[in-house]
This record gives C-alpha cells, sequence and structure tokens, in this order.
C-alpha cells in the first residue's frame, strides 16, 4: 500500500489504484488477527472516502490540490516581481536559474528537481517564486 | 477427546475438540487454501488465506477452535475477497517459472492459486517486484531462494518449536521482510544444525535440497545411521537412491531426521563401492569371480583350522548389518569355524553397559522408550553429547527441559548443545564420572531422599553401599571433580525429588578403565531412588550404531550365544547344539581387543571382518595393523576399500542396508525391519548369501528362503526373540523382551522384578580417581570428531 501511496505522490499512479488501494485495505482488514492490523489501513480508507478527489486529481490531472507532493509542484519566477538578488540562483541545487544581478532570473525547467529552496530563500516582501501546477505553469507558456 | 459437530457449507462436520476449524476441515477432506499451517507447528495464522466466514464474521480458520453448533461458509464474496486479493500479492512477488521448480505439482502456493482461480488480466494491476534477491547455496545440502519464499515462516517455527535450535528468524519489516540467520550470514555460518525439517515443510520452493530427483516409488526402512533407528522412506528412482523423507508414523523419530539420515545417503550408489570380489594375488588385490574369492576363503580357514585348530580363527561382526547376518556370523563362527572367538565393536563402546546393567539388573539394555523421554520430570544426562550423536532422541530432550515439562541435569566437562536446555550443568573433571555419581548417593542417603520401599523390597547390598559412599561428602566430592558442593546437592535433590527421573548415558562414561564402575554408579543412583522399572525413570544407555543392539542380542560377544544365554551354560549349550546339529565349543573366546593380541602373538591366524574398520576405529592403530598384517588370511566384507580391506588378503563386496530385508534392533530394544529398496550394487552381494555361500563352502550347507525364515530360527532358540515373528513387525516393530507370538513387547524393562532372581545387587563402586589430581585431561570424542560419517563400520 505503501508503494502505491508513494507512486501516486510521485506521478506514477495508475487509474484503477484508488480501487486497488481500497481492496488491499478490505483485505488486510478482514485477514487481521489483532486490532492493530484492523485499524492500520483506516488512514487510507478514510482518505479516500472523503478525500477521494484528490487522489483522483493526482492520478488523473496530474496534480496535488494541496501542493504538498513534490512531483507535482512547479516553480516559476514572476519576472515583475523579481529584484535580481541572486539568492535562489546561489541556493539552487541544480543551477537551474539563470540572470544577471539586479535583472529578472529565469527558471529552467528541463533543471528543476522541484525541491522549493528556490521558494523558500525568495525574500516574502519580494515573492517573486510561486508555486503553480503544471497546468498552469504550461497554461502561461 | 471429545468430538464437536458443526457445518461448513451447510454440511454437518465431526471433529475432535481442541482442533481449529482449518484442521477439522482438513480432517474431512475439505480444502481450505493456506500457506502457514503445518500440522506439526502450533497454529499461527502468518498467511491469511485460509479466511473463512464463521457466523457472519470473516475469521482466520487456523485460528479458530471448533465448538458445537458452528456455522462456517468458505466461499462468501467477502472471503473470496479478502483471500484473492492476499494471494494475487504473494504471486506477485513469486516466480512464475513453475516448469522449472523442484516443488512443481507439490507446491501450496500453486494449489492455492488454483483453487482459488488467478486472473492475469486483474493482476496486471499490482506493481511487480524485482526478483533479484541472491539466492543462499552456502549450504552444502540445501538451497534457499528468497524470491520463492512467501514468508510462511514454517521454516522458522520448524527451528524453533520442533528443533529448538531457532537458526532462522524473519528479519527486516514490510515489503522488505526476509528469512535469515542471526546476523543476516550465509546459512552455513549459522547455528543451522542441516537436519533439514524445513527443507522437508517448505510449502513452496524457496527451501529446496541441492540435489533432487523426484522419485519414482518409496520404499519404508531404519537410517543406518545411529542407535536411535528412524523411520524412514528411501526414494528409489532405477536402481538409485534420490531422495529421503521421515516416516510419521515411526514412533521413534515422528517424522524428524537429522542431516545424516536425511541427506547422507550418497554413500549406497557411490562410484567409489565396492562392486566385485578381490583376492591378493603376488602382493597386490586382484578381481575375481565369486567362486574363486569364496574357494579361497574356505580352504584358508579350512587350512588354518585343520593345522592350529578352531581358535585360531577369529570373527569381527557388524553393528551395521542385520541383526540376521549377525545371527548367522555366529552361527558360522560356532558351528563352522568351532570357536568362540566372535565379537564386534559393542566390544569398545558398550561392554562396560552390558557388564554394570546385568550385574545391577540383570539386563545389558537401555530400560526405556525413547517416547518416554519427554514425559520424565527430570533427565539427567552424563557423558552423552545427545545433539550430535542422538539428534533426533536429543529433540525430546530439548522440547521437555524448553517447554518447563522436565528439569535437565547435564554432567559433563564440555559445554556441550545440551547445556543451553539444562537447569543444572554439572563441569566434573574428565574421569570423575563415578565420584560425581557416589557424591549425589550420599547426598540422598544423607538427607534421607532414598525410595526405603523400593529398596527393600528389590534390591540388596544397601549397607554395603552405604558403607561405601560414606566418604563422598559433597566437599570431598568437589575437591576431586570440581564440581561445587552447593551443585552436588542441587542435582541430587531434583534427581531424588522427581516422580520419574531418567538417566541417558553414553560413551562419555563408558569408554574408561572405569566404565563399568560408571555403569554400577549410575544404576545405584537410578537405584536408590527407586527410578527403575516405571514408565519414563530408568537407565538408558544411548547405543551407537543403528543395529549395535541386535548384533548384541544375536550373540556376536565371545561369551554368549542369542539372548544373551551363556556359552558356558551345559543346558543352553546343548539347546544349540541340538539346534544346529554340531558339538560347540565351551569357551569364551577372544575379544574384539584379544584378537588383536592373539594375532601379533601368532595365536590367531585368520580373521573374517564383516563391515567393520578396526584399523581406523580401534584403539592403537599401529597394534592393530601390526596385528592384522601378522596374519595368515584376512577376509574383508565391506561396502568399500576401508584401511582395514586394503590388508586383507580376500575382499568380498557387500550390499548396503538399502539392498537387503531383515531386522534391526535400535536402541530402545526395538526390532524393526529393513527393506530392499535397490539391487545390490555391481557384483556385490547381499551378506547372509555370502555367509551362507562360505559355509556351504566348509561343509555345513545353511539354506533360508529368506530373511523370515533366519528370524524363525532365532525365535525359536531365543528366549526374548521368542514372539519376533517378521509378519509382526510391519507396523511400529516389538520391543523385546517378547516371549510369544501373543506378547506385544515392553516398551520399559523390570516393572514387577529384575530379571536376575535374586534381585537387583548394588555392588559398591569405589573406585575412583585420586584426588589432590591437577594434570589437565584431553576429553574423550570420536575419532570423526563426532559420530559414524567416516567410521562406517
Amino acid at each position: 500500500m505503501l508503494a502505491i501511496l508513494e507512486d501516486i505522490t510521485e506521478n506514477r499512479g495508475r487509474t484503477d489504484d484508488v480501487e486497488l488501494l481500497l481492496e488491499l485495505g478490505r483485505g488486510v482488514k478482514a485477514g487481521s488477527l489483532c486490532g492493530l492490523g484492523q485499524t492500520a489501513p483506516n488512514p487510507v480508507l478514510t482518505t479516500i472516502r472523503y478525500f477521494r478527489d484528490e487522489y483522483e486529481a493526482h492520478v488523473e490531472e496530474e496534480r496535488c490540490p494541496a501542493m504538498m507532493c513534490r512531483e507535482f509542484v512547479y516553480y516559476r519566477i514572476v519576472p515583475e516581481q523579481c529584484v535580481g538578488c541572486m539568492l535562489c540562483a546561489k541556493a539552487c541545487p541544480q543551477e537551474a536559474i539563470s540572470g544577471d544581478r539586479r535583472a529578472a532570473h529565469v527558471l529552467d525547467q528541463t533543471d528543476c528537481i522541484h525541491c522549493g529552496i528556490c521558494f523558500e530563500v525568495c525574500p516574502p516582501k519580494v515573492s517573486a517564486v510561486q508555486p503553480v501546477t503544471r497546468a498552469e505553469l504550461f497554461a502561461e507558456a | 477427546m471429545a468430538d464437536v459437530t458443526f457445518t461448513i457449507d451447510g454440511e454437518r462436520v465431526t471433529a475432535d475438540e481442541g482442533m481449529t476449524v482449518l484442521e477439522a476441515a482438513l480432517a474431512n477432506d475439505l480444502y481450505i487454501p493456506h500457506l502457514s499451517h503445518h500440522p506439526d507447528l502450533e497454529p499461527y495464522g502468518g498467511c491469511r488465506l485460509c479466511v473463512v466466514d464463521v457466523g457472519g464474521k470473516t475469521e482466520i480458520s487456523c485460528r479458530v477452535p471448533i465448538r458445537d453448533g458452528l456455522v462456517v461458509s468458505t466461499d462468501t464474496p467477502e472471503v473470496d475477497a479478502a483471500r484473492r486479493i492476499t494471494l494475487e500479492l504473494l504471486i506477485e512477488n513469486h516466480p512464475m517459472e513453475c516448469l522449472t521448480c523442484a516443488k512443481n505439482d507439490q507446491c501450496e502456493l500453486q494449489r492455492a492459486a488454483a483453487y482459488i482461480g488467478i486472473d492475469p488480466k486483474h493482476m496486471a494491476r499490482l506493481r511487480r517486484s524485482e526478483l533479484t534477491a541472491p539466492v543462499d547455496r552456502s549450504n552444502p545440502f540445501f538451497t534457499y531462494d528468497p524470491n520463492m519464499c512467501v514468508l510462511c515462516g514454517i521454516c522458522v517455527r520448524t527451528c524453533d518449536e520442533l528443533q529448538a535450535i531457532g537458526a532462522l528468524d524473519f528479519m527486516y519489516r514490510g515489503s522488505e521482510t526476509k528469512i535469515g540467520t542471526f546476523g543476516n550470514k550465509p546459512i552455513a555460518d549459522s547455528r543451522c544444525v542441516s537436519c533439514g525439517e524445513c527443507v522437508a515443510r517448505c510449502p513452496v520452493g524457496a527451501l529446496t535440497p541441492s540435489t533432487f530427483q523426484r522419485p519414482l516409488r518409496e520404499v519404508k526402512t531404519v537410517c543406518p545411521y545411529c542407535g536411535v533407528g528412524c523411520g524412514l522412506y528411501l526414494g528409489v528412482r532405477g536402481n538409485r537412491i534420490t531422495h529421503v523423507r521421515g516416516a510419521t508414523e515411526s514412533p521413534t523419530n515422528e517424522g524428524s531426521l537429522c542431516v545424516k539420515g536425511r541427506f547422507g545417503y550418497g554413500f549406497v550408489n557411490h562410484p567409489d563401492r565396492l562392486t566385485r570380489p578381490l583376492v591378493r594375488r603376488n602382493g597386490s588385490l586382484e578381481d575375481a569371480t565369486w567362486d574363486e574369492a569364496l574357494d579361497v576363503v574356505a580352504d584358508r580357514f579350512a587350512g588354518i583350522k585343520a593345522q592350529h585348530g578352531a581358535d585360531a580363527l577369529a570373527v569381527l561382526s557388524s553393528a551395521k548389518c542385520t541383526s540376521e547376518e549377525n545371527y548367522l556370523l555366529q552361527k558360522f563362527t560356532r558351528a563352522v569355524l568351532g570357536t568362540n572367538n566372535v565379537d564386534h565393536c559393542a566390544r569398545l563402546c558398550h561392554s562396560s553397559t552390558v557388564a554394570g546393567l546385568a550385574a545391577s539388573f540383570g539386563s545389558g539394555a537401555m530400560t526405556n522408550s525413547i517416547a518416554e523421554i519427554g514425559n520424565a520430570d527430570v533427565i539427567f544426562v552424563i557423558g552423552s553429547n545427545t545433539t550430535e550423536n542422538h539428534p533426533v532422541l536429543s529433540l525430546r530432550i530439548k522440547r521437555a527441559a524448553r517447554d518447563g515439562t522436565a528439569k535437565l541435569i547435564v554432567a559433563d566437562p564440555r559445554r556441550i548443545e545440551l547445556t543451553r536446555f539444562a537447569d543444572l550443568h554439572l563441569r566434573h573433571a574428565c574421569g570423575t564420572d563415578t565420584c560425581l555419581l557416589n557424591g549425589l548417593v550420599h547426598v540422598i542417603l544423607r538427607d534421607g531422599m532414598e525410595d526405603r520401599e523400593f529398596i527393600e523390597a528389590r534390591t540388596e547390598g544397601i549397607n554395603e553401599l552405604a558403607k561405601t559412599i560414606e566418604r563422598y561428602t559433597p566437599e570431598f566430592v568437589e575437591a576431586i571433580t570440581g564440581v561445587c558442593a552447593r551443585d552436588i546437592e542441587r542435582a541430587a535433590r531434583l534427581y531424588a525429588t522427581a516422580e520419574s527421573a531418567t538417566i541417558l548415558y553414553a560413551m562419555g562414561i563408558t569408554q574408561h578403565t572405569s566404565g563399568t564402575d560408571n555403569v554400577l554408579a549410575v544404576a545405584n543412583l537410578a537405584m536408590v531412588t527407586g527410578n527403575v522399572g516405571k514408565e519414563s525413570a530408568g537407565v538408558n544407555a544411548l547405543r551407537g550404531q543403528n543395529n549395535v543392539q541386535g548384533a548384541c542380542d544375536m550373540g556376536c560377544l565371545v561369551n554368549v550365544y542369542p539372548g544373551y544365554q551363556k556359552v558356558t551354560d551345559t543346558l543352553v549349550r546343548e539347546k544349540f547344539e541340538a539346534a544346529w546339529g554340531v558339538p560347540l565349543s565351551r569357551t569364551p573366546g577372544l575379544t574384539l581387543v584379544e584378537m588383536i593380541h592373539a594375532a601379533t602373538e601368532g595365536k590367531v591366524r585368520g580373521m573374517y571382518v564383516m563391515g567393520e574398520n578396526p584399523l581406523l576405529s580401534d584403539p592403537d592403530t599401529n597394534h592393530v595393523r601390526k596385528g592384522l598384517e601378522s596374519l595368515d588370511v584376512l577376509v574383508v566384507q565391506d561396502l568399500f576399500m576401508t584401511e582395514t580391506a586394503a590388508l586383507a588378503d580376500v575382499v568380498l563386496p557387500a550390499a548396503s542396508f538399502a539392498e537387503k530385508d531383515g531386522t534391526v534392533t535400535n536402541t530402545e530394544r526395538r526390532v524393526q525391519k529393513l527393506r530392499r529398496a535397490i539391487a545390490p550394487i555391481g557384483d556385490a552381494r547381499v551378506d547372509s548369501r555370502i555367509i551362507c555361500d562360505i559355509s556351504e563352502r566348509m561343509g555345513y550347507p545353511m539354506r533360508y528362503e529368506s530373511p523370515a525364515r533366519i528370524l524363525d530360527e532365532i525365535a525359536d532358540l531365543t528366549p526374548l526373540y521368542g514372539g519376533i515373528w517378521a509378519n509382526r513387525l510391519d507396523g511400529d516393530g516389538l520391543q523385546w523382551p517378547c516371549p510369544d507370538r501373543s506378547h506385544a513387547g515392553m516398551p520399559f524393562l523390570h516393572k514387577e522384578a529384575f530379571s536376575e532372581a535374586s534381585g537387583s545387587s548394588m555392588p559398591s563402586s569405589s573406585s575412583s580417581r585420586p584426588s589432590g589430581r591437577t594434570t589437565p585431561i584431553l576429553c574423550f570424542s570420536r575419532p570423526d570428531g563426532c559420530y559414524t560419517t567416516i567410521i562406517r563400520s
């Protein structure tokens, strides 16, 4: 179950995974001898019951509505807001951000690993780095 | 046991109280898919395949005890859904190469999959893991492939519950879980003793024998190794043994086998087997025909007898051959050669037992049955490394001690495996056994823990004994043995206050210059506490070879005819003279050791050695070599070119245990049938036929239709074996004494009275090593380290 959940959060989800999780969860409950086993699948089963649309968003639409799953969160630098402080460029482990001092920086999406460090270091007053979904990123492009 | 009636899928089912739903269903031939259930093991509930609906609730059937009126359904949609997903997950992580798997069509996973039904399209939604875990081939006898493993835990539980070894366990968590050894080392480097019990129980192809070919047919016989005499099935294809499995119905081993019994069958079809007779010509052994070889033997023996007298001939019999063959060989020696010079290896291992126990009880054999050991309250093991020499018997000791049903006292200078389970380990100095045992008796008498009633009624000599052991105070004994006085008192108290206490001993106390004294001291300890003649209480000598008891019983000893009837007793001798139709020698013959001495002095000139290798196993190899080389003629009948056979003038190729019918008697006096599984290899012949052929050439024809007819003759002449008749041995065998054909045999001896009419005596076993000796002494162990793996005799 953990492997399936990890796959879903890392954009390897398959269309029938939610059903499979339900099936597995019920199987574990039925086949368990102790209370721990009988309740172990509950977090998955109840989140599917109440947040099924979020599961499906991951699998079907490749987006994480809560913007928590790294694979589904993209970053962009809003050129109008960027002051060219170079903090993000220096922090980026992939060296995916380029741009001259005091000029708007550019993030190369092909190198980006969605780590979010640029978002963290961008001063709150500036807020030039913004997390977006894949759809939003490409709509813009 | 009360019957319980309930319903499974609407059918009324009756089963024994205490069973689980799964057991009850299987007992009624109703299949419920399962992987982690095994009838020999405690209910576990690891695989979750056996789910059923019990009164509307999904339950694991191997954990639900049956009760009257239970309503069980095995095929509801909920049940199917629960077990289907479990099974699919197992299959998803299991290789699909069934055709190349050793367990193909005997696999519980296949069976469950066939029953539940698997849709490959439906399986596609699961994520197949990469099955690339390294295979453990470190053990020479079996292979562990973790990729095949379904983590049912049967191997882990077998190793722990049944074998009390605990070499295997689960390691890591979740999807990483695997079966491993301590420190994740290869199996060969773990505690594993290679008994193969886990291999025999593995429901899938994870644990498989290294060399495996499925047999075409199976033959039930008896293990050829130690004195426990485990029942086993030899799996045969063509003229080859390819597999061995334990006989679950056998009362001695209940299906268990050790590494030797299970995997040690390679010698039968080994290319080094002797396949044709050899005769020494011009100094070297050359191939000969049977007629040539047998003529040489007969002529040379006849020549020596004519020239030097019958006592210049000597015969060594074999504790590895059947009782019938031993009977024939001693008959040949006594009736044809005309001497009592017939002996065998028991002279070196348990002759002190025969002497000691015969003096104490009138009969020198294990007093109880193997099965009774587990029910004793106290088990006292002295001079026996049971886990190595009698592994299957040791299981009963280990389980009883581990489960707390028995207290275990181990007296051994070494920290042997059994001491892990012992409540008390007495580490006495080598050679101080008598002193230690006398010390125990001293404490028992001093503290009034003796069984007065038993002593009055059934023994004599208590006063002499009390006088002798007076000086063996715990302090005195401590000074000599090195065991602290408090432990001696504790051991004495444990032993004496037990309802039933059994003593197990082996060559650790018999193979000493004071061996007989040691045995007497053991017998005294049992007698003062009344621990003889009742169930689970007695004095139990663990015999070495598979038929050393039988060879002794058959009179392959210098002073007795079959059944321990003395050669010096005129009435007995007349009986045998009448039966065999020839006059017999009235003087006891030369013992094995004396034969060799006599050979070096030229008094013994011809020797016949059947299935023994004195050059390797007897003391003082150079002396033995000198003796054997000074003989005029040495005839060796064996399976292999042993060290002794290499010195022989005639070598006769004999048949192994798998190639002949007959009976063997194990350490608990149980006469069991050996059955022919394959034809003798090459030109080899069954030992009994060889003996009869030589006898015929020497003018005394012995013709028997089958070994059963020999057994009839034995029964006629031997009161102990009076009721032992081939047709009665098909089940569990019979434990002698069995005087007539309606007698069921005796599980334990000396119930009402000791064999000697006068009752048992308590000879004072006073000798002990002088105190104050501080020189270290090396422990005795068998020449090959543990047990007959090199010594085949």
